[in-house]
């Protein structure tokens, strides 16, 4: 669906976007994962044909990207991080708008709004919708004309966790129908939860390819964080899961009762994240 | 099919904006100053009226219908749709034309102009024209202020060639200025209407083409760099 070959890319004389390599197959959920500025932004204008003047090789939808016309346009959809909408015009003025740009077949606006809670504010004008209200209607712009690849750029930003449930289980759903989706985020958990794969994106290019799965059992298994009692202080001890037996304070304090908490902790693609690329997510 | 809905969607934008209303209070008050107007004078003072407002409006409002949509970012919406440069050109030039030339044709029967099809024709290519350079003039600006400088050179070009018109200074080769072709049009007695028209049509031609590069570069601009 998506093969990209040493792609280069650069705003300026100096290279931002470097030797990237991946393809992304059908149905894939792909994520895009780094901080700020880390390109994820750009690959994602490069991929949906905003961007023509790359280097290397970038194939969506069986074409060159840069050979693409405005039909192109007709078989994806794109979530942009800040909305594009009408302000003036009510929720579904804009979806139904939109939707008849498309000469194919579109989704109806109210069920795409009743599928984010929005249909009771759907004669609401956009200007009086809140920021997380702006976004769900955003991601529900990107759907109407039935995309076969879809783009998300941060999707659940600023939705509170109600609202940011209800979009990546629609998220989950597009995939269920056999939708491509690229997602570009920085929420570690929205791409561990949501992603097939991820790509670790920093200055430009990727620094480590997997599942999430695979990505974080590179680091191994968990550890075992535990408190207990010395001196009428509470004090913290941790020790690999592996080596549970062979610690020497976890034995004792087991033997002697003096364990108050214990619990495992598995890393998390943040922290796979800050091992591989030596920076923070957030 | 697209065309009549981008056009559509641009009347909605307009009216919703209020710039429908704004004109309806235009009308209003153009139609009280011409009754105010002495008979003998009523022709030219509409004339002046519909040149200067209706068949130019493009060159102003373009810049607030642009600005409005950078500001709502609804070009990038745009930009990753199927809509084409020129389908999204032509229907804010044609929405524009429109309106203008409802306002005009009002002003156009009261100022009492000789002939109305050649008084709509001037009124329409100007509008396109006007609007074009308006158009071309928004895409480069980021405030309402960058536009009001750029389209200054556009309102110069298109302004002073009619204005010696006015004053008596005519000349067959004046038709070959798009201004002075649509103020013989509209006033009504153009040496030659059919010259006036291919002129007018003539000088549409370019303002589109770079209308429409234009437009590219404002989908552009959406992604962060040229298409």
């Amino acid at each position: 669906m998506i093969d990209i070959q040493n792609l280069s890319f650069s705003y300026t004389a100096k290279p931002f976007i470097t030797d990237v390599t991946f393809q992304v197959a059908e149905g894939e959920i792909f994520g895009f994962l780094g901080p700020s500025g880390a390109g994820k932004s750009t690959l994602q204008k490069i991929l949906t044909g905003q961007l023509r003047a790359y280097g290397g090789s970038v194939r969506v939808l069986g074409a060159e990207v840069k050979a693409h016309g405005r039909d192109f346009y007709e078989r994806i959809g794109v979530d942009f991080e800040f909305p594009a909408l009408y302000d003036k015009l009510t929720a579904r003025e804009n979806l139904r708008f939109f939707a008849s740009l498309y000469s194919g077949a579109v989704r109806d606006a109210d069920a795409l709004l009743a599928s984010l809670a929005l249909l009771p504010d759907a004669d609401k004008k956009v200007s009086d919708y809140s920021k997380g209200m702006k976004s769900r209607l955003g991601f529900l712009r990107a759907l109407v004309n039935d995309p076969d690849v879809l783009f998300l750029d941060e999707p659940t930003s600023g939705l509170d966790p109600a609202n940011a449930r209800l979009m990546k289980n629609l998220i989950l759903e597009e995939k269920g129908k056999g939708k491509t989706i690229i997602l570009t985020t920085h929420n570690m958990q929205d791409a561990q939860e949501l992603c097939d794969r991820v790509a670790f994106i920093v200055g430009g290019s990727v620094k480590a390819l997997d599942t999430p799965h695979a990505l974080i059992m590179r680091k191994g298994a968990g550890i075992v964080r535990y408190t207990y009692l010395s001196d009428g202080c509470e004090k913290n001890g941790a020790c690999p899961i592996s080596d549970t037996g062979a610690d020497a304070l976890l034995q004792t304090l087991l033997r002697e009762g003096r364990i108050r908490t214990i619990h495992s902790a598995e890393p998390n693609l943040g922290d796979i994240f800050m091992e591989v690329t030596g920076r923070a997510l957030e | 099919m697209r065309l009549w809905t981008l056009t559509l969607g641009d009347v909605r934008f307009q009216w919703k904006y209020g710039f429908y209303l704004l004109y309806a209070i235009f009308a209003g008050v153009y139609l009280l100053a011409l009754s105010a107007v002495p008979q003998s004078a009523r022709q030219i003072v509409a004339t002046v009226m519909i040149y200067t407002d209706p068949a130019a409006m493009g060159l102003f409002f373009m810049g607030a219908i642009i600005l409005l949509e950078k500001s709502q970012r609804v070009h990038c919406a745009l930009s990753i749709s199927p809509v084409r440069a020129w389908e999204y050109m032509l229907g804010k030039l044609l929405s524009l034309a429109a309106i203008g030339m409802l306002v005009g044709l009002i002003l156009a029967i009261a100022g009492g102009v000789e002939s109305l099809p050649l008084c709509l024709a001037g009124i329409f290519f100007m509008s396109v024209l006007c609007s074009a350079c308006g158009l071309i003039a928004a895409e480069r600006s980021r405030t309402l202020n960058q536009f009001i400088l750029l389209s200054v050179p556009f309102e110069i070009l298109l302004c002073l060639p009619p204005i010696l018109l006015l004053f008596g200074f005519e000349s067959p080769w004046l038709m070959l200025h798009p201004g002075v072709a649509a103020v013989w049009l509209i006033y009504g007695d153009a040496p030659s209407a059919l010259l006036c028209l291919l002129s007018l049509a003539v000088w549409c031609v370019p303002a589109l083409w770079l209308c429409k590069k234009s437009v590219r570069r404002y989908f552009a601009s959406a992604g962060g760099g040229m298409l």
